[in-house]
């Protein structure tokens, strides 16, 4: 392993100080003068026309500034891709959802905002609802979309290979079906904005979003602003996890507010309102059926799904292709037939959370291998042994897993869990399940149909000489994206982590496709890796001109120059640098000429420097119908095995410990990785164990608040054992890929193995709840 | 209506002129511009508003700012010098305790309250301490962390 | 969070509590103790009111509910210190209304004659929660789930209320009519509450269930208390109050006939266990089941008698 001086290191967050102090900034805690505060009207009715719309009222009322319908805001399609462009920014001629925006309100105070809102008087004509994702398509149910008959707004059909070859093959074939419910990411800062609309027709929107390049596309596409006028800013971000990757109404809506207003609205979120609003985790209905030979070779999986995504499209027809894409990994799987569909139901929309579509797909394939691995009597881990890929294989459908640690992954969480000791225990309620996933390292391809680079950087190095700042529209949700840039800048530059600032998450410094399908690592780091090179050689090359060698034999470490691994005849150079700072005390005495002194010079001479670095995949995938979603420069992998108490008498289920190992690649940071993988251990145990929306059947959200929405606490958790596996791969910087969405593959799966190790019960259904593992263990009863 | 209070906050009084309903999360946040204390659910379920009242760690988003009135109220901007950051603050970013940033300035004041009342707590202590400060960035793993060796640090500086 | 206007009194005394409640009695007056579930209820609704109905409301039902009217005069309570305390003399243990549940959990006269209590404190809500609620405010706000409500009645409470027309006192498990509802007056408020001081072979135990490890209202929840007799081998009384299986806390008198009398043996707890769950009346909510409900009631019965008969045997 070359020796680095920076990465791999567990440096400290750049960005943790003014974390911890409170002196970080939050949408929320930004103040503009004149300010207004706007508030939405939002629909009681899950389905209905809407037949007048009055705001009569409420604008007359004192303070209130505007009041915006869709008479205000046209009819612009938009949503997340231009193949199912389904919304309006607000409700024109029906309501779709309990929730749905139909106007919005900005005022001189929030209570007055709020109070407006509720003067406006709307007429409803009822229209039968439509709330179970499994009937939404049957015949005779009223369609929600004109676009979309059957309430299907978007159906695959995929066959690689030839299942009827491998089902004819097979020894051994089950079936096994697995259900979950509608989730929410549940971050803790609700989303939040301010939009300010100058004299010249600039917008700018500042706002909790994890997408700024695509909410400033959708601003500019609906509001109808030519997009070089539109500046969309995130300032530091409470979580993302997927709902924020897009733009929302509510941006809409604001910004509307801003431009009919000409002053400055802010627009925040309660936390009812990101339930009604987050398009967060579909729900998914899957089966499959599984051919093996016996002695574990996989054969064919024929797999069926229905996505239930709510009331608009969203991410959703991504997330119908990601529910099967990446099934095509990490074991060995020459046929695979996919049948899936989105429909549309009156309910909130659901869109691209942690892990998108395949991680409730990777809990029922990993749950039907321990069923098999059972049935074979083979060990669970042997069986996934016997089938994982190697790096350079291509799955069915074409990804190509150009580097995948997997087996690596696998044998460390076996050989650090005492999983063998463990399994021949049969200490009462207690069990032990394993589970593989991978996720992509970065979407292959960007939402709408374009050649843009996906990144691009620019490094700055300081004119007065010693710092670098890196530009990058990049988004820092608390991921670490950031602090990664500037490692890797710094490691690249041979200078200290502190000499390099980060400036980001701005559309106006550069492009850049945003925090989501965990792309962030390999992408943007390799652009900033060019920029800093291309900066660094700027650099040296004034300096290898100035002592009259050649550039080769220059470098930088830890600040200090290095002239063929020495010091190097420097004096000409520092008494030119000395020259100008007459006066100055604590000038730079090391032996070697230093990097401060060095760029100065380089400045001297050329002016003010930049290295300039961008990225973009090259074509990737099929060219069959639907091929680039699953495409990725890179797969990051993940093993995890989870220790469980059942409680058999009232059902609950104690995790006791969660062992995972996650191949990112290269470790930036491995403090960073680590806390990416127990961050995504914890979001799956929740929604394994106790994460689900519940509605009541009129279409309301019943538990829209973090009390009954439950994800876990402190207490809930258990001691979590993160290893990291580095798969050197080739298409990251310095071999890194992802581990933000890959990481949470495993662990629904786990559970639900350990939990089948426990008890021998074969679950069906999510989350796995006290109530719903008490049902099991009567039918269990039932049928012994 | 409005009434005269006077905010004991970080040390310093504060006199005020606040309506009844207003609640002391947004007087802190607002009139007193000290926006380290979050505002995540307004409903008392989250735990980014915590502050401490009288050394209790307190969700200011469901107390009225007249009711804190006489209290010592405590928030994240009070606890460092300059700086010089507390042991608890220096151990969350030594430790990776932090990611999104969040729900940080809840975290460590209940960390303090907890450090304050028991030196040496147990992983389990910390945890039911930090059992009503939702993270869902973190897997709370590297918190636990943070407050132990935090707890350790003062213990050593007495 | 948006609240709606109001006034907010604070008086110092009790008897300025009475005068005030008196004085608006003809106004929308809310007591404020903790604030915690107070606030959350007054507070501005971000969706509208559901209207008269829609295809999806059920036919039974009673929407739209009428919205309730936000109060005009808040009156706290948290400025008076007659309120505040936990006291025990001869034969009696006071709690004052204004205690909050955390003060309950750290104090070592609730641990040592009210464990019940003091479990029931202890599970409520986060720490956060038990810093700001009281047992006062918990038990008027009459939740059938309510965690110090439970074992309150399981000890044999006594509420004490006050007002301009004099002082009563009103036995716990009589206290609740209905989810939210109680036989206070308008004008009346809990001053604080008394236990009756036992001095040994005595035990009590309480036990919620919930999903996750805090933060939860109980699926169920259980509290039970044992007296022994003077060979602690027999019951010589014998008190289980259920939690979330009825409009109010629910007394299983059933199976508190079933044990009074009787010598204490894994059957007959298993028995009075089962006695317990016919004496529940639980509903299907959106947290959980009747069916579910009812077997957990016996599940759960069972563990708190065992736990509260240790604590009966270790005392002594």
């Amino acid at each position: 392993m070359k020796d680095f001086r920076i990465l791999n290191s567990r440096a400290p967050r750049i960005d943790a100080f003014d974390k911890v102090t409170g002196k970080a900034i939050f949408v929320d805690d930004i103040k503009r003068p004149n300010m207004l505060y706007g508030a939405i009207l939002h629909s009681p009715l899950a389905h209905a026309k809407i037949l007048n719309i009055d705001t009569s009222t409420a604008e007359k009322l004192p303070g209130v500034k505007k009041v915006v319908t869709s008479k205000e805001a046209g009819n612009v399609r938009w949503g997340v891709s231009p193949a199912r462009y389904d919304e309006n920014i607000f409700c024109i001629d029906k309501v779709k959802y309990v929730g749905d925006e139909i106007a919005a309100v900005a005022a001189v105070d929030l209570e007055t905002a709020r109070e407006a809102v509720e003067l406006i008087k709307v007429d409803y004509e009822e229209l039968p609802i439509v709330l179970d994702g499994l009937k939404a398509m049957d015949e005779g149910k009223p369609q929600i979309h004109p676009k979309y008959p059957r309430n299907t707004s978007a159906e695959v059909h995929w066959h690689f290979g030839d299942i009827e070859k491998g089902r004819a093959e097979s020894d051994y074939i089950r079936t096994d079906s697995l259900s979950s419910k509608m989730q929410d990411a549940a971050f803790m800062e609700p989303q939040s904005m301010i939009a300010e609309y100058d004299q010249n027709g600039y917008l700018t929107l500042t706002s909790s979003t994890q997408a700024p390049h695509y909410v400033q596309r959708t601003l500019a596409m609906a509001l109808k602003i030519p997009l070089h006028k539109v500046r969309v800013i995130k300032p530091y971000v409470g979580g993302g996890f997927g709902p924020k990757a897009a733009c929302s109404t509510a941006e809409l809506a604001t910004c509307l507010l801003a431009i009919q207003t000409g002053k400055p609205v802010k627009l925040i979120f309660e936390r009812e309102q990101v339930f009604l609003h987050s398009r967060a985790r579909h729900q998914f209905f899957h089966k499959m059926t599984t051919g093996v030979k016996k002695d574990g070779t996989l054969m064919f999986l024929d797999h069926e799904a229905i996505l239930d995504g709510g009331a608009y499209t969203s991410f959703g027809i991504a997330t119908v292709y990601y529910a099967a894409s990446l099934l095509g990994g990490p074991y060995r799987l020459k046929n695979m037939k996919y049948d899936g569909y989105r429909v549309i139901t009156n309910k909130p929309a659901c869109g691209a959370q942690r892990g998108h579509g395949a991680v409730i797909a990777r809990a029922c394939f990993e749950m039907q291998l321990d069923r098999i691995a059972r049935e074979l009597k083979l060990d669970p881990i042997e069986l996934r042994l016997k089938n994982v890929m190697s790096t350079g294989e291509v799955t069915c459908n074409e990804l190509n897993m150009s580097s995948l640690g997997m087996r690596e992954c696998l044998e460390a969480v076996r050989d650090k869990s005492g999983w063998q000791d463990k399994r021949k225990r049969s200490e009462k309620g207690k069990g032990i399940g394993a589970s593989c996933g991978f996720f992509v390292s970065g979407a292959g391809y960007p939402i709408y149909r374009s050649t843009t680079f996906h990144c691009t950087i620019v490094t700055k190095l300081n004119d007065v000489g010693g710092t670098v700042t890196v530009y990058s529209g990049s988004a820092e949700i608390g991921q670490g994206s950031d602090t990664m840039l500037a490692m890797i800048t710094a490691e690249v530059l041979g200078i200290p982590l502190d000499a390099v600032h980060v400036l980001s998450g701005d559309t106006e410094l550069t492009v850049d496709l945003g925090a989501y399908s965990s792309r962030t690592t390999l992408m943007t780091g390799n652009a900033a890796k060019e920029a800093a090179e291309d900066l660094k050689r700027k650099i040296l090359e004034v300096i290898a001109d100035k002592m009259d060698v050649s550039i080769d034999s220059l470098d930088f470490k830890d600040g200090l120059l290095y002239v063929d691994g020495g010091v190097g005849d420097i004096g000409e150079l520092r008494r030119e640098y000395r020259k100008e700072h007459l006066g100055f005390k604590d000038l730079p005495s090391e032996t070697h000429l230093t990097f401060l002194e060095a760029s100065r010079l380089a400045f001297l001479e050329k002016g003010s420097l930049v290295g300039t670095g961008k990225y973009k995949p090259p074509p990737l995938g099929g060219s069959f119908k639907g091929a680039t979603v699953g495409t990725s420069p890179a797969f990051g992998c993940s093993a995890q095995i989870a220790e469980v108490q059942v409680d058999r008498e009232t059902g609950n289920i104690t995790v006791n410990k969660v062992t995972g190992a996650h191949d990112c690649g290269f470790a930036i940071n491995r403090t960073q990785v680590e806390g990416q993988m127990q961050g995504s251990i914890s979001m799956g145990l929740g929604e394994a164990l106790m994460e689900e929306i519940k509605y009541d059947s009129c279409g309301r959200i019943v538990n829209a608040n973090l009390a009954e929405y439950k994800i876990p606490t402190s207490l809930d958790m258990p001691e979590l054992d993160a290893i990291i596996v580095e798969s050197n791969e080739p298409n990251g910087p310095f071999g890194a890929k992802e581990v933000g969405e890959g990481a949470i593959m495993p662990t629904i799966p786990a559970i639900i193995n350990a939990v089948y190790d426990a008890t021998d019960l074969e679950v069906d259904e999510l989350p796995l709840t006290p109530e719903r593992i008490r049902s099991y263990i009567k039918k269990q009863k039932n049928n012994s | 209506m409005k009434k005269h209070i006077t905010l004991n906050v970080n040390g310093k009084d504060h006199e005020l002129l606040v309506e009844d309903n207003r609640l002391l999360v947004d007087v802190i946040r607002e009139d007193l511009h000290l926006t380290g204390t979050k505002k995540g659910c307004g409903i008392g379920d989250c735990g980014v508003c915590t502050v401490l009242m009288d050394g209790v760690p307190t969700f200011s988003c469901l107390v009225l700012a007249i009711q804190a009135s006489g209290s010592e109220i405590v928030t994240i901007e009070g606890i460092s010098d300059g700086n010089d950051l507390h042991p608890l603050q220096q151990a969350f970013i030594d430790h990776g305790a932090v990611q999104c940033g969040f729900c940080t300035s809840g975290m460590i004041l209940s960390s303090l309250a907890l450090l304050n009342k028991n030196p040496s707590p147990t992983e389990k202590d910390i945890r039911k301490a930090l059992s009503g400060n939702l993270c869902r960035c973190t897997g709370y793993q590297k918190i636990v962390d943070a407050v132990l060796a935090a707890a350790e640090i003062m213990r050593a500086e007495g | 969070m948006v609240l709606p206007r109001f006034e907010v009194i604070e008086p110092k005394t009790i008897s300025e509590v009475c005068i005030e409640l008196a004085r608006l009695k003809n106004s929308n007056v809310r007591l404020l103790a903790g604030g915690t579930d107070l606030f959350v209820d007054i507070r501005k609704k971000i969706l509208p009111e559901h209207l008269p109905r829609c295809s999806g409301c059920p036919p039974e039902s009673n929407d739209p509910q009428v919205p309730m009217k936000p109060p005009e005069f808040l009156i706290s309570l948290s400025r008076i210190n007659e309120l505040k305390g936990i006291y025990v003399d001869e034969s009696t243990i006071s709690i004052g209304a204004m205690t909050t549940i955390t003060e309950l959990t750290e104090s070592d006269i609730i641990g040592k004659y009210l464990g019940a209590l003091a479990q029931g404190a202890d599970s409520l809500g986060s720490p956060l929660v038990r810093n700001r609620g009281t047992i006062g405010g918990n038990i008027a706000n009459a939740r059938p789930a309510a965690d110090t409500f439970i074992p309150a009645v399981a000890l044999e409470g006594t509420i004490c209320v006050s007002s301009s027309d004099g002082n009563r006192e009103i036995p716990a498990d009589s206290f609740a009519e209905g989810p939210g509802q109680t036989v206070l007056k308008k004008n009346e408020f809990i001053t604080h509450l008394i236990f009756e001081k036992y001095r040994n072979k005595y035990g009590s135990a309480y036990q919620k269930l919930a999903n996750r490890k805090a933060l939860e209202i109980s699926t169920i929840s259980v509290g039970a208390f044992l007296l022994l007799s003077d060979d602690l081998k027999g019951i010589e009384k014998a008190r289980i109050a259920l939690g979330a299986v009825g409009p109010t806390p629910i007394l299983a008198t059933n199976a508190m006939n079933y044990l009074q009398g009787k010598e204490h043996a894994e059957s007959i707890f298993n028995e009075a266990s089962k006695l317990a769950a016919k004496d529940a009346k639980p509903i299907t909510d959106h947290r959980s089941s009747r069916e579910y409900r009812l077997e957990m009631v016996e599940v759960i019965t069972k563990r708190v008698l065992d736990f509260a008969l240790k604590r009966a045997l270790k005392r002594n």
